[in-house]
C-alpha cells in the first residue's frame, strides 16, 4: 500500500467492525468511534490523517467551534427572553454567565489554536488563505464581544457605550454606530456579527477539510 | 480490519478516531465546567447607574454638571449630534424643564422664561460665570479624580449668574425625584438609555466610580470588568494598544495601532521570507507533534516538497483520470 492511497483511504467505503474494535481499545472508545463510519460524519472529519497530528493540540480548533455552539445556543435564549430576565432572574443570570463562560472558553480555545498554527508553521503555501478567515474571525470575535457587553445592560454597558461613544463612534463611519442604542448594539450581537462569524466558521473548517493538516516543520 | 491494522502499523497516518472520543468526552467536560461555572461563578452583574442615584449622591456634581451642558464645556458637547442630541443645552436642561413646567412653582418658571427671552450670547455669558465661580469652590485637584463641589458651597455663590442657579436646581430636584430619567426614556430616539447615559457620563459622578473601580485607560479598564475577574482578557492587543502607544487612546490611533497589528499577523509574519520561518528556528512545534514525523517508517515522502499532501492530491487525481 503506497502513501498516496493510505492517505485517500478514507474516500472508499470501509466496513467498521464493532466487536474486533471493541476488543481492542473498550466498548466505550469503540462506541464512540463507530461514528466515524456513519454518513455525514466520516465526509465532514474524514477519517485518515498525519500521525503527528493525533495530539490534543489538534483538538483546539474543535474546542473553539464547541464552545461558539454553546454560545449560540445560550444566545439564542437569552435574546428569546430579553435583558429584564438575565439581568433580574436567577435563571437568566445563569444562563447568561454560561454564556460569559463560554464566551472565555471560547477565546482561551481559539487563543491557544492561533499559538499552535505560529509555532507548527501551519499558515504557509496555499493555506495563509484559510489562516486569513481564521484570523479575521478572532478579529470579529473581538468586535462581537464589545457589543456584547453593550447588549448587556448593566453597569459596565453604560459606562462602556459612553467610553466608546467619545472614542471610537465618533470617527466617520462608526459615527452610524451608537453604542448607547440597545436595539441596534443587539441587532448587531446576535445577527450581523454572528451570520458572518458563522459562515467564515464554515469556510475555515471546509478548506481545513479539502487541505488537510499542514505539513510538519 | 485489514486495513486499519496496516495504518496503526504505520507511524504516518492513522485513521483519526481520536476525533471520535477526544471530542465528546472533551464536549461533555467543557459542557459541564460551563455550566458549573456559570450557576456557580456567576457572571459580571452590577447594576445600571440612574439618574436618581447619581443626583442623591453627588448634588454638587449635578449642579455643576448643568452649568457646563450651558456654557458648552461639559462632555457631551464632544460628539452634540450623538442621538441626534444637536444641542446638549436644549435636550439635557431646558427641554426637560420644559416639560415639568406644569408643576414647577412660580421661581422656577420665571427663571426658565427668563433665561429662554434672553440672548445667546447672554445665557453662555451668565453660564460660563457660574461654572468659574463653582470650580473656585474646590483646590485644583492632584489626583485623577474629578473634584466634586459641596452643595454648601455651591449656594453661598453670589455672581452675575442670571436665572441659572435656579434651572440648575429645579434640574438637580427633578433628577432626585426620579422625573427626569422617566423623561429621558420617553424621548430617546431608538431606545431608553441614550440620554440616560449621556447626562450620566456629563457628572463626575461616573467616572470617578470608574477611577475607583480601577476601569479607566491608564487603570488597564479595557481588561476588566467591575466587581469581577476573569474580565476581557483577551483584549490585552488591543489595550496594550489603548494603553502604552503614542494616541492609542484616540480613536485615530487606536485604530492605526490596531491596524497595523493585524497586517504584521495576517501579511507579514506569515508571508515575508525570515519571518515566517520564526516556528522552525524556535522548534517548539517538537512539542506539538504526537509523533516525530521525520522518524516515520515512511518518511521519505513526507519530506519532499512544501506541500506533500497537496502533492498527493494531484497525484491522486491524475490516478483517477487515468
Amino acid at each position: 500500500m503506497t502513501d498516496q492511497d493510505d492517505y485517500f483511504a478514507h474516500h472508499k467505503g470501509e466496513p467498521f467492525r464493532f466487536k474486533e474494535r471493541k476488543k481492542e481499545v473498550g466498548w466505550l472508545k469503540a462506541a464512540l468511534e463507530s461514528f466515524a463510519y456513519l454518513p455525514p460524519f466520516n465526509r465532514m472529519f474524514g477519517k485518515v490523517e498525519p500521525s503527528y497530528a493525533e495530539s490534543y493540540w489538534y483538538c483546539l480548533g474543535g474546542l473553539t467551534f464547541l464552545s461558539f455552539l454553546f454560545l449560540v445556543i445560550t444566545g439564542i435564549i437569552l435574546t428569546l427572553f430579553g435583558p429584564p430576565w438575565w439581568l433580574h432572574t436567577p435563571t437568566g443570570v445563569a444562563v447568561k454567565s454560561m454564556h460569559y463562560w463560554s464566551a472565555q472558553a471560547f477565546f482561551f480555545f481559539l487563543f491557544i489554536h492561533v499559538v499552535r498554527v505560529w509555532l507548527t508553521g501551519a499558515y504557509r503555501g496555499e493555506r495563509w488563505v484559510n489562516y486569513a478567515i481564521g484570523l479575521t474571525s478572532l478579529f470579529l470575535a473581538l468586535g462581537e464581544n464589545l457589543f456584547g457587553v453593550l447588549a448587556r445592560g448593566d453597569w459596565e454597558s453604560q459606562f462602556v457605550a459612553m467610553h466608546s461613544n467619545y472614542m471610537l463612534f465618533g470617527l466617520p463611519l462608526l459615527r452610524l454606530i451608537t453604542p448607547s442604542n440597545f436595539t441596534q448594539v443587539i441587532l448587531i450581537h446576535v445577527a450581523f456579527i454572528p451570520f458572518t462569524l458563522l459562515v467564515l466558521i464554515g469556510v475555515h473548517v471546509t478548506l481545513v477539510k479539502l487541505q488537510g493538516i499542514a505539513r510538519p516543520l | 480490519m485489514s486495513k486499519i491494522k496496516d495504518k496503526s502499523e504505520s507511524t504516518k497516518f492513522s485513521i483519526v478516531r481520536h476525533g471520535f472520543w477526544k471530542y465528546p468526552i472533551l464536549m461533555i467536560v467543557l459542557l459541564i465546567t460551563v455550566i458549573v461555572m456559570g450557576i456557580w461563578v456567576g457572571s459580571p452583574n452590577w447594576p445600571r447607574a440612574t439618574i436618581k442615584n447619581s443626583a442623591q449622591m453627588e448634588p454638587g456634581g449635578t449642579i455643576w454638571a448643568v452649568s457646563q451642558e450651558l456654557d458648552g464645556a461639559s462632555v457631551s458637547y464632544t460628539d452634540p449630534y450623538a442621538y441626534g442630541m444637536k444641542n446638549p443645552a436644549q435636550r439635557l436642561v431646558i427641554g426637560p424643564l420644559e416639560s415639568a413646567k406644569w408643576f414647577l412653582s412660580q421661581k422656577q418658571r420665571q427663571a426658565l422664561s427668563t433665561y429662554i427671552n434672553a440672548p445667546m450670547t447672554k445665557r453662555i455669558e451668565w453660564a460660563k460665570n457660574y461654572d468659574k465661580a463653582i470650580q473656585k469652590t474646590f483646590p485644583v485637584s492632584k489626583s485623577d479624580y474629578t473634584p466634586v463641589p459641596k452643595m454648601s458651597n455651591i449656594s453661598m455663590l453670589r455672581g452675575n449668574f442670571g436665572p441659572v442657579p435656579v434651572i440648575a436646581d429645579t434640574i438637580l430636584k427633578l433628577a432626585q425625584n426620579g422625573y427626569l430619567e422617566t423623561y429621558f426614556q420617553g424621548i430617546s430616539p431608538g431606545n431608553t438609555f441614550e440620554y440616560t447615559n449621556i447626562w450620566l457620563y456629563d457628572r463626575p459622578y461616573m467616572l470617578n466610580t470608574a477611577i475607583r473601580n480601577g476601569l479607566t485607560d491608564d487603570q488597564w479598564g479595557m481588561i476588566k470588568e467591575r466587581g469581577f475577574a476573569p474580565g476581557p482578557w483577551y483584549l490585552i492587543i488591543p489595550a496594550v494598544a489603548h494603553v502604552l502607544l503614542p494616541a492609542g487612546s484616540t480613536g485615530p490611533g487606536f485604530i492605526f495601532w490596531n491596524s497595523l497589528f493585524a497586517i504584521f499577523a495576517l501579511v507579514l509574519f506569515p508571508l515575508i521570507p525570515g519571518l515566517r520561518n520564526i516556528p522552525k528556528y524556535i522548534g517548539l512545534y517538537k512539542l506539538i507533534y504526537a509523533v516525530d514525523p521525520k522518524k516515520s517508517k515512511r518518511s521519505e515522502f513526507s519530506m519532499k516538497g512544501d506541500h506533500y499532501d497537496d502533492n498527493i492530491r494531484k497525484e491522486h487525481k491524475k490516478k483517477k483520470n487515468l
